[in-house]
C-alpha cells in the first residue's frame, strides 16, 4: 500500500487520515520539516498543512531576520508570524531540495495563482479547500 | 479585517470546525464512530478552548454576524451531540459547514 | 458613517430645516409616530451605529413614554461616555469595557468626539510605536467635524487634525477657508434696507429657489447607480464596500443562499424535515426579509447620500427587491409546486446579485499599480503650495506591462504614496540640483508562492532616512499615518539605499493580489 506522509503541527490531519484515507493509504506522520525530511524517503505522497501555529519556534524552518529587513520593515515578530503562518510551503520547498518529488496536497483554499506559483517554484503541487476526502484522493491520484 | 486575521479565521476556526461535518455519510444513521471526533471539532478547538470562544475572540466585533449565529447554534446543540443523537449531529454538521463557507468567503475577499 | 460635507447635502438639509420650520404642525401630524420614529432612531443606533442616531434620540419628544426612555437611556450613557474618554486619557486597558457597556446603551453626544479625539492624539503621543492611535484620532476628529461642524471649537479641532492628517483636514476645511469670496461679499454688495414686504418676497423668492434646486439635485441624483457612484467617486470605495459586504454576508448569503440547496430539494419533492425548517428558519423567520431588505438599502442611501437611489436607478437592486417581495408572498404557499419553481426563479435572482456584488466588491478594493497612477501621485503632490514650489530636474516613472494590483483602496494607497512623493520633493527641494525623484514597481516571488509588490520612490536628496525614523519619529510629516494606513493592509515601507543616481528609495511593500489576473 502506497504511504502518505502527513505534515502538520497537531493531530488532526493524522486523525482525519486515518479515518477517511486509510484505505487507500498507509498513513505516517511528521509534525516539523526536520521529521518530514526524516520520514519523506518511505513516502509516496505529502499532505501538508499550511499554517503551523502551534509549533515550537525552534521546529521553524524559514529566516525571520531576513524576511523581517526584506517584507516586514525590521519586525521580527511579525516575521516570525508569517514563517509560521506559511510554514507549510517552506517544509514542501525543503523537501524539493532534498530532493523529494512526491506529489504535494495542501488542505487550503489558495487562490489558482498562489497554486501556480507553487507548481512553478516545487512541481506537482495540488490544493483542496477544507478536509473534503474524496476531492484529497482525486487530487493526489491526478498528480501521481 | 485585516488579510492576516481573515487567512487566520479561515483556518484555525473554518477548516477544523467542519473536518468530520464534511466527510460524514449524507443520509442514512450518523456513524457513532465519528461521534466523538465530531465533538473533537465542534467544541475543542486545535489551539485549545471551543470554536465558538476562538471566533469570538479573533473575530472583529460586529463582523460576520452570521458565523456568530451559527456558532451559537451548535453551542446549544452540544448535549445532543454530545449524546450522539443523529438529527442533531446533522443540523450541528450543516452549521459546521457554513461557518467554514462563510469564513472562507472572508479570507478570499480579504485577499 | 460618516456623511460626506458636500455643499449640496448642506444645502439640502437646510431646505429640511426651513421646510420643517413653516409645517410643523402638518408633519407632526402626517409623519410617522413617535413610536416608529423612536424604532428608527433605535436601530440607526444599535443596528446601523450611526453617529447621527444621537440627534434622532435627542429630537423623541420627552413628553412621551418613548421620549422618557430616549432622554434616560441618554443621560446613562453620557457619564460612561466620559468615563471611558478618561480612561483613554489615562491609558487605561479597561477603556474598551466602558465604551462597550456605553455603546450598548445609547448613541454618543458627537461634541465627545473632540475630547475622545485628543485623548488618543495625546495617547499616540506617549506610544509613538503605535500608529494606530493616531489614526484613531483623525478618525475622531474627522466625525466631530462632520457631525459639529459649528461648534465653537471646530478651527482648533481643524488645526489639530492638520497636524496628523493634512489631506483630511483640508476635507473638512471651514467654508470662510474654502471659499474667501463669501468674506468680501457683504462689504462689496449694495447697502440694502429690508422692509418687512420686502423681506418677505425676498424670503418667498429664495423658498422657491431652494426648491426648484432641490428637485434639480434630486433629479440628477436619481441617475446614480451602485457602480456609476464608485465609478466616480474612489473616496467612498471603502464605505460602498463595507455596506456591500454586510448585505451579502448578512442576508445574501446567510439567508438565501443558505437555502439553495433546500429549495432544489423542495423542487424535486424530496426536501428533508431539517431541510424545511431551515428554509422556513432562514425566509421567514426573525426580521422579515422585506425589513431586512430595505434596512440595508436604507443604509446605503445613509451612508452615501440621496443621489444613490437603489430602488429606482440600479437594475440589479430593482430586481432583487422584486424577488425578495415574491419569496415574502410565498410564504404561505410552500406546499404547491408552482410556488416552489417561484421560490427558484426569485433564489436565482439574488444569487445573481450576491455573486456580481462579490465581483463588484473584489473590484473596488484592488488597485493597479500603474504608471497612471503614480502620475496622479505626482500631480496631486506638485499641486500642493510647498511641493509645488520645489524646480524638480526631472520625475521618472516606470511601470511593467501588465501592471501587479494590490488588494488595496485606491484611496489608500493614494494617501500613502503622496505622503511619500510629498516628502521625496520637499527633502530633494533643500538641497543643490540637480533635483529628482522616481517611482516604479517590481514583483517578486516569495518561496512560499506569495507575490511582493514593492514600490519605490527614489530620490536623490542627501538628507537620511531610515525605516525606524519613518516608524517612529517622522510623524509630523505624515508618515506615521503612512505605517497606520500600511498596517491595514498587512504593508510595510522601508528606506533602502539607493542605486546609481538615486540616493535612496523608499519602499512600499504590499502583496500582490492573489487572484491578479495580470
Amino acid at each position: 500500500m502506497p504511504v502518505l506522509l502527513v505534515i502538520e503541527d497537531g493531530p488532526e490531519y493524522e486523525e482525519f487520515a486515518r479515518l477517511f484515507l486509510a484505505e487507500r493509504y498507509a498513513i505516517v506522520a511528521a509534525r516539523s520539516a526536520a521529521a518530514a525530511l526524516a520520514r519523506a524517503p518511505e513516502a509516496d505522497a505529502l499532505l501538508i498543512d499550511l499554517r503551523f501555529e502551534r509549533a515550537r519556534p525552534e521546529d521553524l524552518i524559514g529566516d525571520a531576520e531576513d524576511a523581517a529587513r526584506r517584507l516586514f520593515a525590521g519586525d521580527v515578530e511579525r516575521a516570525r508570524r508569517w514563517l509560521k503562518e506559511q510554514q507549510g510551503t517552506l517544509i514542501l520547498g525543503a523537501l524539493r531540495e532534498a530532493g523529494h518529488a512526491q506529489p504535494a496536497v495542501f488542505v487550503h483554499d489558495f487562490a489558482p495563482r498562489r497554486l501556480e506559483n507553487l507548481n512553478k517554484l516545487y512541481g506537482r503541487v495540488g490544493a483542496v479547500p477544507g478536509f473534503d476526502a474524496r476531492s484529497i484522493l482525486a487530487t493526489l491520484e491526478a498528480l501521481a | 479585517m485585516t488579510r492576516e486575521l481573515a487567512a487566520r479565521l479561515a483556518h484555525d476556526v473554518g477548516k477544523y470546525v467542519a473536518r468530520i461535518a464534511k466527510n460524514a455519510p449524507a443520509d442514512g444513521p450518523f456513524p457513532a464512530a465519528l461521534v466523538p471526533l465530531l465533538v473533537e471539532d465542534l467544541y475543542a478547538s486545535p489551539g485549545g478552548g471551543r470554536p465558538s470562544a476562538r471566533f469570538a475572540a479573533l473575530a472583529p466585533p460586529g463582523e460576520l454576524a452570521a458565523v456568530r449565529e451559527a456558532f451559537a447554534a451548535i453551542d446549544a446543540l452540544e448535549d445532543a451531540v454530545r449524546g450522539g443523537d443523529p438529527g442533531a449531529c446533522r443540523r450541528a454538521c450543516a452549521l459546521a459547514l457554513e461557518v467554514e463557507a462563510a469564513l472562507r468567503a472572508s479570507a478570499r475577499e480579504a485577499g | 458613517m460618516r456623511p460626506s460635507p458636500r455643499p449640496w447635502r448642506v444645502a439640502a438639509a437646510l431646505g429640511v430645516l426651513v421646510l420643517a420650520g413653516c409645517a410643523d404642525t402638518e408633519t407632526s401630524d402626517a409623519g410617522p409616530s413617535v413610536a416608529a420614529r423612536w424604532a428608527d432612531a433605535r436601530a440607526r443606533w444599535h443596528i446601523d451605529r450611526d453617529p447621527a442616531a444621537f440627534q434622532a434620540w435627542r429630537e423623541i419628544d420627552p413628553a412621551t413614554p418613548e421620549g422618557r426612555e430616549a432622554h434616560r437611556l441618554l443621560a446613562e450613557a453620557e457619564p460612561l461616555y466620559r468615563e471611558g474618554i478618561e480612561r483613554v486619557e489615562a491609558g487605561d486597558a479597561d477603556a474598551r469595557d466602558t465604551f462597550e457597556r456605553a455603546v450598548r446603551t445609547a448613541p454618543m453626544d458627537p461634541v465627545l468626539y473632540l475630547p475622545l479625539a485628543r485623548a488618543f492624539r495625546d495617547q499616540g503621543t506617549q506610544a509613538p510605536d503605535n500608529p494606530h492611535l493616531f489614526i484613531r484620532a483623525a478618525e475622531y476628529y474627522r466625525k466631530f467635524l462632520a457631525f459639529v461642524p459649528h461648534d465653537p471649537r471646530a478651527d482648533e479641532a481643524r488645526a489639530e487634525l492638520a497636524a496628523i492628517d493634512p489631506d483630511a483636514s483640508r476635507l473638512f476645511a471651514s467654508p470662510l477657508e474654502t471659499s474667501p469670496r463669501d468674506d468680501t461679499a457683504p462689504s462689496s454688495a449694495p447697502a440694502l434696507t429690508l422692509t418687512w414686504p420686502l423681506a418677505v418676497a425676498v424670503l418667498a423668492l429664495a423658498l422657491a429657489l431652494g426648491a426648484v434646486g432641490l428637485v434639480l439635485v434630486r433629479a440628477r441624483a436619481r441617475r446614480e447607480s451602485l457602480d456609476s457612484l464608485a465609478a466616480a467617486k474612489p473616496e467612498l470605495h471603502p464605505a460602498i464596500h463595507y455596506l456591500v459586504s454586510s448585505l451579502r454576508h448578512e442576508l445574501l448569503k446567510h439567508r438565501i443562499g443558505a437555502v439553495g440547496a433546500a429549495i432544489e430539494a423542495l423542487g424535486r419533492g424530496g426536501a428533508t424535515e431539517a431541510q424545511v425548517d431551515l428554509l422556513r428558519g432562514r425566509l421567514y423567520g426573525g426580521e422579515p426579509l422585506t425589513e431586512a431588505w430595505a434596512g440595508h438599502l436604507d443604509a446605503f442611501t445613509r451612508a452615501l447620500g440621496p443621489e444613490l437611489d437603489l430602488w429606482q436607478t440600479d437594475r440589479r437592486f430593482r430586481e432583487a427587491g422584486r424577488a425578495i417581495e415574491r419569496i415574502a408572498k410565498l410564504e404561505t404557499k410552500l406546499d404547491q409546486p408552482r410556488a416552489h419553481a417561484r421560490l427558484r426563479d426569485a433564489h436565482a435572482t439574488l444569487t445573481a446579485l450576491d455573486r456580481w456584488l462579490g465581483d463588484f466588491a473584489s473590484r473596488l478594493v484592488r488597485t493597479r499599480v500603474d504608471g497612471a497612477l503614480f502620475r496622479d501621485v505626482v500631480d496631486a503632490v506638485r499641486a500642493e503650495y510647498a511641493a509645488g514650489q520645489v524646480p524638480l530636474d526631472e520625475v521618472v516613472i516606470r511601470s511593467p506591462d501588465p501592471a501587479p494590483s494590490v488588494e488595496v483602496f485606491r484611496v489608500d494607497l493614494v494617501l500613502v504614496l503622496k505622503n511619500v512623493v510629498r516628502n521625496a520633493i520637499l527633502a530633494v527641494g533643500g538641497h543643490a540640483p540637480p533635483r529628482r525623484i522616481g517611482l516604479d514597481v517590481e514583483t517578486v516571488l516569495e518561496p512560499t508562492g506569495e507575490e511582493t509588490v514593492r514600490i519605490h520612490v527614489r530620490d536623490t536628496s542627501p538628507d537620511e532616512l531610515t525605516s525606524e525614523e519613518i516608524y517612529s519619529r517622522r510623524r509630523s510629516r505624515g508618515l506615521g499615518l503612512v505605517t497606520a494606513a500600511l498596517a491595514r493592509y498587512d504593508g510595510a515601507i522601508l528606506v533602502e539605499p539607493g542605486e546609481g543616481e538615486w540616493a535612496k528609495s523608499v519602499v512600499v511593500r504590499f502583496f500582490r493580489a492573489d487572484d491578479d489576473p495580470s
